[in-house]
C-alpha cells in the first residue's frame, strides 16, 4: 500500500506540492492526471525516495518511509519506477538489466523475459531493440526486483494506440496478479477512466479530486474535464 | 551560404591547417634538386638513445594520464555527486589552475617553491618531477570532461539504479561505465598534451623525444631530419586522436548552458569535512601554492616596475596577437563546426579527423611547418610579420575552438533553422537565428583560443616576427638569464592578464547565455 499524508514540497523556494494526500491499494492501479507542471512527477519521486519533502509523510506497507528528516533510502523501499525516458542503461544487455535489479526469490529473470516476450533478446543492448521491446524491458526490469509498489511516469506516452493498449494490459495484469500497489501518471483521460481502479486529479500542486475505488460509481469524461476548466487554454 | 559551399570552405580550412605538415613532409622527401628522395628516411632508423627518449616520452604520457584520471575523476564525482564541504567553492575554483601553463608550473615548482623539485626534500627529479608537474597542470581537463559527462547524463539512468541498489553499486555499475568515454577522452587528451610538450622537460632538464626534435632543428639546423624524426610522435598521437574521436562519438566535450537537472547528490555525513581535504589540497598545490610562490619570488614593487619596463612591449604584443588569433579561430571555426554538426555521411568523419590533426603534432613541428610553408618569395607579406604568428595560432588551436562551438550548435534544434528557411535565405537565417542562439559558444570558443594563444610558447618561439617577443617567450628568455624576480613578476602579469580576460569573457558569456536562452 502507498499512503501519502499532507506532503508539501518546494524547489528553489517555488512550491511544487501543497498538502497532498492520497493512497493506492495493493493489486490496484491509481491513475494520476493533471496538466504539465502540476507536480505529478515530483510526487512519484518523493514516494520512490528520490526527493525529500518539506513536510508530510509517506507510508509504505504500514511502515514510515519518509517523515521529517527521516527518509528510507530508495533501494530499501521495494518500489520500482518506470520513467518517461524508460532509463534503459545503454551499456547493459537485456539480461544484465534484469540481473542488476533481480532479487533471489520467486520467478527467475529468464521466466520474466519469456513472459515479456523478450526471450532470445538476452544479449541485445537497448539500441538493438524495437520501441515495444524497450518498453517491455523497462516493465520487466521494474518487476524483476519483486517490487511491492510500482510507479509509472507516463511511460507509454510516445507509443501508438495498439502498442499502448497491449502494454497497459500487460502492466495491469502484473499489478493484479502480483498484488502490487501502483500509480500511473497519464494525460489520457479515457485510459484513466477505463483502466484505473482509483483516480486523482492534480492541479497546481494540489489534489483537486480523488476517486477511491471508482468502480463503485461511473465517472464521466465531462466530470474529469471540468477539473481542468481553468487550464483549457493553458495556464 | 548553402551547405555545399560551407563544406567547400571547411575542406579549404582543413587544407590550410594541414598545409604546413604536408609542406614539411614534401620538403623532407625531396633532395636539393627538388626531386623525390627517400634519403632522409634513414633518420627513422632510431638510435638506441632515441628509442630510450621515445620510450620515456610515452611513459611520461601514460603516467601523467593515469595520474590525472586518479585525481581528476574522483574530484569530479566528489564535487558533482556528493555534499562534500565547500563543494560550491571548489567547483568554482579548481579549474582556474588551467590558466597556469605547464611551463609556469615547472618553473615555479623547480625554482621558487621552498623544498620543491630542485632543492629536493621531495626527492623529485627527472621523470617523477615531470609527472608531478603534468598531473597538476592537466588534471582539471579530466575533471572538466567527467563533469561535463555527469551534467549531460540522463538523471533517470542513475535514479533507476538507486531504486534497486545502494550508492556504491549504482556508481560502479551505472555511473562509471556511462562516464567511461569522458574519462578515456580526458586520459587521451592528457597523454597527447604531455607527449608533445618539450618546454616542461627543458625546464626540468629531462631529456625527452620532442626535445631531440628541437635540438635537430635549432642546434644542427637540420629541419628535414627534425621533420622525419617527428613522424613516430605524430603517428602515435594521431592514433590517440582517432581513439578519442571514437570514444566521444557525438558527445559534447563541454557542456554549454543548463545541465540535465543536477543528478543525485549523495550525503557523506560527517565524512564531508574530511573528504573536503582532497579538493582543498589539490587546489592548493595546483593553484594557490604556485601563485604564492610567484608573489614571494617577485619581491617588492620595484621589481614589478622593472619587469614591466622589460616586458610591457611583450604584454601588449601578446594581447593583440592573441585577440586577433582567437577572433580568427572563432570566425573560421564557426562554419566548420556547423558542417561537422549538421552534415551527414562519411565525409564528416574525414573532415573531423583532418581538422584535428594539428592537435596531435608537437608545437615545434607546427612551427617548423609554418616556417617552411610561408618562407617563400611570394609570401613576403606574411613571413617575418605578426600575421605568421596569428595564422600559426589559428591552425594550432582551431580544433579546440571547433569542439566548443560544435557543442553550442548541437544545442540549437535544427527545426528552428528549417522554420526560418521557409521565409528567409540561408544568410538571413544564420544571422538572425543561428548566430544569436550560438553567440555564447562563440564567446566560449574565443576565450579558449585567446587563453591558449596567450600562453603558447613552443610554436611562438619559432614563428614570432623578428624583433618582437610574446610574454611567454620573454619569461623563457629571462629564465635562462637567471633573472628570478623578473620571471616571477612577468609570470604574474601573464596569469593576471589571463584571469582578467577570462573574467571579462565569462561576464559576456553569461550575459549572452541569458539572452540566448530566455
Amino acid at each position: 500500500m502507498i499512503q501519502v499524508n499532507q506532503v508539501s514540497f518546494s524547489r528553489n523556494k517555488k512550491p511544487i506540492l501543497r498538502d497532498v494526500s492520497l493512497q493506492a491499494e495493493p493489486g490496484q492501479c491509481l491513475a494520476l492526471l493533471g496538466p504539465s507542471g502540476a507536480g505529478k512527477t515530483s510526487l512519484l519521486r518523493i514516494i520512490a525516495g528520490l526527493e525529500t519533502p518539506d513536510s508530510g509523510e509517506v507510508i509504505l506497507s504500514a511502515q514510515v518511509a519518509t517523515k521529517g528528516a527521516f527518509a528510507a533510502p530508495p533501494e530499501e523501499r521495494k518500489t520500482s519506477m518506470i520513467f518517461q525516458s524508460l532509463a534503459l542503461w545503454p551499456h547493459m544487455t537485456v539480461e544484465q538489466h534484469i540481473a542488476f535489479v533481480e532479487r533471489g526469490d520467486g520467478e527467475t529473470g529468464k521466466d520474466l523475459l519469456t513472459r515479456m516476450k523478450l526471450d532470445g533478446k538476452e544479449k541485445h543492448y537497448p539500441d538493438q531493440l524495437s520501441g515495444g521491446e524497450k518498453q517491455r524491458l523497462a516493465i520487466a526490469r521494474a518487476l524483476a526486483s519483486k517490487p511491492r509498489r510500482l510507479l509509472l511516469d507516463e511511460p507509454f506516452s510516445n507509443l501508438d494506440e495498439i502498442l499502448k493498449e497491449n502494454l497497459l494490459s500487460l502492466f495491469l495484469e502484473q499489478v493484479r496478479t502480483q498484488n502490487i500497489a501502483s500509480i500511473i501518471v497519464t494525460h489520457n483521460v479515457n485510459e484513466a477512466i477505463e483502466k484505473a481502479d482509483s483516480m486523482a486529479i492534480m492541479v497546481s500542486g494540489r489534489i483537486k479530486k480523488f476517486w477511491i475505488n471508482k468502480k463503485d460509481r461511473i465517472i464521466t469524461r465531462k466530470e474529469v474535464l471540468e477539473c481542468f476548466e481553468e487550464y483549457r487554454y493553458g495556464k | 551560404m548553402g551547405r555545399k559551399r560551407l563544406l567547400a570552405f571547411s575542406l579549404l580550412f582543413s587544407g590550410f591547417v594541414l598545409a604546413p605538415f604536408l609542406m614539411l613532409f614534401f620538403s623532407a622527401l625531396t633532395n636539393g634538386e627538388g626531386s623525390l628522395s627517400f634519403e632522409n628516411l634513414h633518420v627513422l632508423k632510431l638510435t638506441s638513445r632515441q628509442w630510450v627518449l621515445l620510450g620515456r616520452s610515452v611513459l611520461l604520457g601514460v603516467g601523467a594520464s593515469l595520474g590525472c584520471v586518479i585525481l581528476g575523476a574522483p574530484m569530479s564525482l566528489l564535487l558533482n555527486r556528493t555534499d562534500v564541504w565547500g563543494r560550491s567553492f571548489f567547483r568554482k575554483v579548481y579549474w582556474l589552475s588551467l590558466i597556469l601553463p605547464p611551463y609556469i608550473q615547472a618553473i615555479v615548482w623547480s625554482k621558487y617553491i621552498p623544498g620543491g623539485i630542485d632543492s629536493g626534500w621531495t626527492g623529485m627529479t627527472g621523470l617523477p618531477a615531470a609527472f608531478f608537474v603534468f598531473i597538476l597542470s592537466f588534471y582539471p581537463i579530466v575533471t572538466l570532461l567527467v563533469s561535463s559527462g555527469l551534467e549531460a547524463m540522463d538523471q533517470s539512468l542513475e535514479e533507476t539504479a538507486r531504486l534497486h541498489r545502494g550508492p556504491w553499486a549504482a556508481m560502479r555499475k551505472v555511473t562509471l561505465p556511462l562516464l567511461f568515454p569522458h574519462i578515456a577522452c580526458g586520459a587521451i587528451l592528457v597523454f597527447v598534451f604531455t607527449i608533445i610538450n618539450f618546454e616542461v622537460a627543458d625546464i626540468l632538464r629531462l631529456k625527452v623525444y620532442p626535445l631531440e626534435i628541437f635540438i635537430f632543428f635549432s642546434a644542427y639546423y637540420d629541419e628535414k631530419s627534425a621533420t622525419i624524426l617527428s613522424l613516430p610522435l605524430i603517428f602515435t598521437t594521431l592514433i590517440f586522436v582517432w581513439a578519442q574521436m571514437r570514444y566521444m562519438g557525438e558527445k559534447s566535450y563541454v557542456n554549454l548552458g543548463r545541465s540535465q537537472g543536477g543528478g543525485i547528490v549523495y550525503s557523506l555525513g560527517r565524512r564531508r569535512y574530511v573528504l573536503a581535504l582532497f579538493p582543498a589540497v589539490i587546489t592548493f598545490l595546483a593553484l594557490a601554492a604556485p601563485i604564492l610562490a610567484l608573489l614571494k619570488g617577485a619581491g617588492n614593487l620595484v621589481n614589478y616596475g622593472n619587469a614591466w619596463k622589460g616586458g610591457a612591449g611583450a604584454v601588449w604584443y601578446s594581447l593583440w596577437t592573441s585577440a586577433a588569433s582567437a577572433g580568427g579561430m572563432a570566425l573560421f571555426s564557426f562554419p566548420v563546426a556547423y558542417c561537422l554538426v549538421r552534415m551527414r555521411g562519411g565525409l564528416r568523419g574525414v573532415l573531423d579527423f583532418l581538422i584535428q590533426t594539428p592537435f596531435g603534432a608537437p608545437s615545434i613541428v607546427l612551427g617548423i611547418g609554418f616556417i617552411t610553408l610561408w618562407n617563400q618569395p611570394f609570401f613576403d607579406a606574411v613571413y617575418g610579420t605578426s600575421l605568421l604568428l596569428i595564422l600559426a595560432m589559428i591552425a594550432a588551436y582551431s580544433p579546440f575552438v571547433i569542439k566548443v562551438i560544435s557543442a553550442g550548435i548541437k544545442r540549437v534544434d535544427e527545426d528552428l533553422e528549417s522554420v526560418g528557411r521557409m521565409g528567409a535565405g540561408p544568410l538571413k537565417v544564420a544571422a538572425r537565428i543561428l548566430l544569436p542562439l550560438t553567440a555564447p559558444s562563440l564567446i566560449a570558443g574565443f576565450a579558449v583560443g585567446f587563453i591558449l594563444s596567450l600562453s603558447n610558447l613552443g610554436t611562438s618561439l619559432l614563428v614570432v616576427a623578428p624583433g618582437r617577443s610574446t610574454l611567454p617567450i620573454t619569461i623563457y628568455n629571462y629564465l635562462h638569464y637567471g633573472a628570478d624576480e623578473t620571471v616571477c613578476a612577468l609570470s604574474l602579469f601573464l596569469l593576471a592578464l589571463t584571469a582578467a580576460s577570462l573574467a571579462l569573457l565569462l561576464l559576456i558569456y553569461k550575459y549572452l547565455s541569458g539572452r540566448a536562452w530566455r
